[in-house]
């Protein structure tokens, strides 16, 4: 939520008019030069109206202290190529509740409130004029279906009064087989899309990292949720060591992530759905990380025809039956392996891409050779180190053609 | 917010290869660190604990500033790199390649455990003085020698925490708050405790619970402050529902205890609101304002800033504290009429003390006319 404040900070210090607006004292004219002048409608700031009203929440019928209020712009499904000129604003309601939105350009708008552990008709992800503007159709659809829209009249002020609904929430604990907490663990929601495909669903409690991060104690809270089905999913993160010294050249190590969603699967598929009510509060939500099943994966790519290994490439593992990628990395500049941490045990495709040999510390630059991409099946039960794959020099032609 | 920012300028700043002075130039001869990280309680790897190394001699700005990172512009030949510091892995190892051989401190950080010190967003560039100075009795130094692994084994105290809620007196919770800890310096004032990357932490969740973790045993001050104006006008609340620092209870905590239900409640109904005019003490008249501020009586704190230029010369602050208050008029101060033929008149600032048990309105503060320089045209 501190991403909102952010915003509010930046809406609230940039004017809320265009900046082209004339202040009056340039415009204003002596009155004895022509009395008239000042009717005429060019000449005059343009005229504007303002917005206010109270929040309330739907569950206390109190106040919603310190929400925020956001205006965005009624598109009109026939509107043409050229998008009329509007304000957008941001404004925090008082200890009362109330806002004021004032200076804004005639209009038609939706106000939106937004309060953390509650619902917002449309994802939060789109609640800002930008997010807006670039939504799909059907989120503005949404939206036209959950709000009326407010007219704003030049010099007169329009009143919107918004019931805030309690959202539902998911909270748990992440931990690891051995009981330690998982901390700042990311944790994400997973909702369908209307394509009927899990797709990440942003909440409002983490906009940095697309998710939120759990506290000391591997606890998480994510919460303002529509009733529907979720899926729960933790990423085990690992950054590579962040080495930047002067006169070496050991580029970052590849960071890596591995997806485990609750009910233990490593994908949508085999994960366990969550079924929110309105408002109704899911506990015990928690994903326990299986170190005991997560075995390291390493390995060289080989040129195929010298068995001399490549340095640099990238290499992905796929879930075997539906090809679903499960992770990727590179080759290490540091050991010239690849390294996948942490692998859950099963059945998988190892591909490789993007292979090519470049001369070892100088940084970016133009391969020596590049290779074909390519793929090999990959039961992994244990750990495993030295696995071995094979690709194909692509003739010196085509390399060049390819940069 | 600021801080937050700034936590992200590091992750764009430019490659360093932009900055070699030479591209040909032989590489230097580096050491390597390796190591774990331990949880002091539980025994257990610290995974994906932050550990950074802070090289004991850092190069320093001649105003003894530390060089900014942030400022791009900085591209002196000697202008150091980010500090390294990298995530253990899952089994509290980590790894360092290609460390320029000198004496070093290592620092690993996790939430809920105590380091000896916190960097603010990991940004060495941020220490106070006061901290660069303790480095040495902190933290242990290790030095790298080149072309030798260097081995490091870290095992970090859990600290102690304090959670608690915060709520309106009417019941309401009170997310998002942004609460803070203090506790006393080395001068014995109250100050903020820094508790590291996990800002997170610090603000109450959607029922108003908080949680601070990672403290060392010791006392301390809860503070929630309520940011309720777009001028950064804000009250703070005090642990033990107080809004003035004095009056403020404190949490003593044991080493690694858990302190909880440290509930506050801001007391909405002793928050009322005061309004006036500032009038000319001549004619009687309203005058405008440029700053009208309430100042704490006790200590000259600002409390409340608004101005009063807009309408009739009035001000208004809509949440104060029940107390006793200095009001201050600063800034620009002239007659509300003095656009016409006659130039405006301009005053003197000045101040009044005022007493708010109450819904306080009509208050008047009185202005004296500046005296106007003879020498003037």
């Amino acid at each position: 939520m501190k991403v909102l404040r952010l915003l509010a900070v930046l809406l609230l210090a940039s004017p809320m008019l265009p900046a082209q607006s004339p202040t009056p004292d340039g415009q204003s004219p002596s009155p004895s030069e022509s009395p008239t002048q000042q009717s005429v409608p060019l000449a005059q700031p343009p005229a504007t109206g303002s917005v206010t009203g109270h929040v309330f929440l739907g569950d206390s019928h109190l106040p919603a202290r310190m929400a925020f209020v956001t205006l965005l712009p009624f598109t009109a499904a026939e509107a043409g190529d050229k998008k009329p000129v509007v304000s957008s604003a941001t404004v925090q309601t008082g200890l009362d509740g109330a806002y004021v939105m004032p200076n804004l350009l005639p209009g038609v708008y939706y106000v939106i409130a937004v309060k953390l552990g509650y619902v917002t008709p449309i994802p939060f992800s789109y609640v800002d004029p930008d997010g807006f503007d670039n939504a799909p159709k059907e989120v503005k659809e949404a939206l036209s279906a959950a709000l009326t829209p407010v007219t704003v009249a030049a010099n007169r002020t329009s009143t919107s009064d918004i019931v805030l609904n309690k959202g539902a929430v998911i909270a748990g604990t992440v931990r690891f087989d051995d009981g330690e907490p998982d901390t700042q663990a990311v944790v994400s929601l997973l909702r369908k899309d209307n394509s009927g495909k899990w797709s990440e669903f942003a909440t409002q409690d983490g906009l940095f990292s697309s998710g939120q991060r759990t506290d000391d104690q591997g606890n998480f809270r994510l919460t303002g949720l529509p009733a529907g089905e979720y899926l729960l999913r933790t990423t085990l993160e690992l950054g590579g060591a962040d080495i930047k010294s002067p006169g070496t050249d050991l580029p970052h190590e590849p960071d890596y992530r591995w997806d485990i969603y609750l009910g233990d699967g490593v994908r949508p598929r085999d994960a366990k759905t969550i079924q929110l009510k309105d408002g109704e509060e899911s506990n015990g939500n928690n994903i326990e990380i299986p170190l005991a099943r997560l075995h390291l994966v390493s390995g060289t790519v080989l040129n195929l025809e010298t068995g001399v290994p490549i340095n640099r490439a990238r290499v992905e593992l796929h879930n075997a039956d539906d090809d679903s990628t499960c992770t990727t990395t590179e080759i290490s500049p540091a050991t010239g392996q690849f390294h996948f941490p942490y692998v859950a045990e099963g059945e998988y495709t190892l591909k490789v891409t993007n292979a090519s040999d470049i001369i070892p510390g100088k940084g970016d630059q133009k391969p020596i050779r590049t290779y074909s991409d390519t793929s090999q099946p990959l039961i992994v039960k244990g750990e495993m180190n030295g696995v071995t794959i094979q690709v194909k020099p692509k003739p010196p032609a085509a390399a060049t053609a390819a940069q | 917010m600021l801080l937050l920012v700034s936590c992200l300028l590091p992750a764009q700043s430019p490659e360093p290869d932009a900055q070699s002075p030479s591209p040909s130039a032989p590489p230097l001869a580096t050491g390597t660190v390796t190591g774990h990280v331990y949880l002091g309680d539980s025994h257990l790897p610290a995974r994906m604990a932050m550990v950074t190394l802070l090289p004991v001699v850092r190069p320093q700005m001649a105003n003894g500033l530390q060089v900014d990172y942030f400022n791009s512009s900085a591209k002196e030949a000697k202008s150091p790199d980010e500090e390294p510091s990298a995530p253990t892995q899952l089994d509290g190892s980590f790894t360092f390649r290609g460390i320029p051989p000198g004496k070093y401190y290592v620092l690993a950080e996790t939430p809920g455990y105590i380091s000896p010190i916190h960097l603010p967003c990991g940004m060495v560039a941020a220490l106070s003085k006061e901290d660069e100075d303790s480095l040495s009795t902190l933290l242990p130094a290790f030095t790298i020698v080149a072309n030798r692994a260097t081995n490091v084994e870290i095992v970090l105290p859990k600290g102690a925490a304090i959670s608690g809620r915060v709520r309106f007196d009417d019941g309401e919770r009170y997310s998002e708050a942004s609460v803070v800890v203090l506790h006393k310096d080395k001068s014995g004032k109250w100050a903020r405790y820094e508790t590291g990357r996990d800002w997170r932490l610090e603000d109450s969740d959607d029922r108003g619970n908080f949680r601070i973790a990672g403290l060392p045993a010791g006392e301390y001050l809860l503070k929630v402050s309520l940011e309720y104006s777009n001028n950064n006008d804000g009250i703070d609340i005090y642990y033990g529902d107080v809004t003035r620092l004095k009056d403020a209870k404190s949490i003593k905590v044991k080493e690694g205890e858990e302190s909880v239900g440290n509930n506050i409640e801001v007391p909405l109904g002793k928050l009322h609101s005061v309004s006036g005019t500032v009038v000319s003490a001549e004619t009687g008249e309203m005058v405008m304002a440029e700053f009208v501020e309430l100042h704490d009586a006790d200590d000259d704190s600002p409390v409340a800033h608004a101005s009063a230029i807009e309408g009739r010369g009035e001000f208004r602050f809509p949440y104060v504290p029940e107390g006793e208050y200095t009001l201050k008029v600063s800034g620009l101060i002239m007659d509300l009429h003095g656009n016409g033929v006659k130039p405006a008149r301009e005053y003197l600032d000045a101040s009044q003390l005022i007493i708010v048990h109450g819904e306080t309105s009509s208050v008047t503060i009185k202005v004296k006319p500046k005296p106007v320089p003879v020498a003037a045209q």
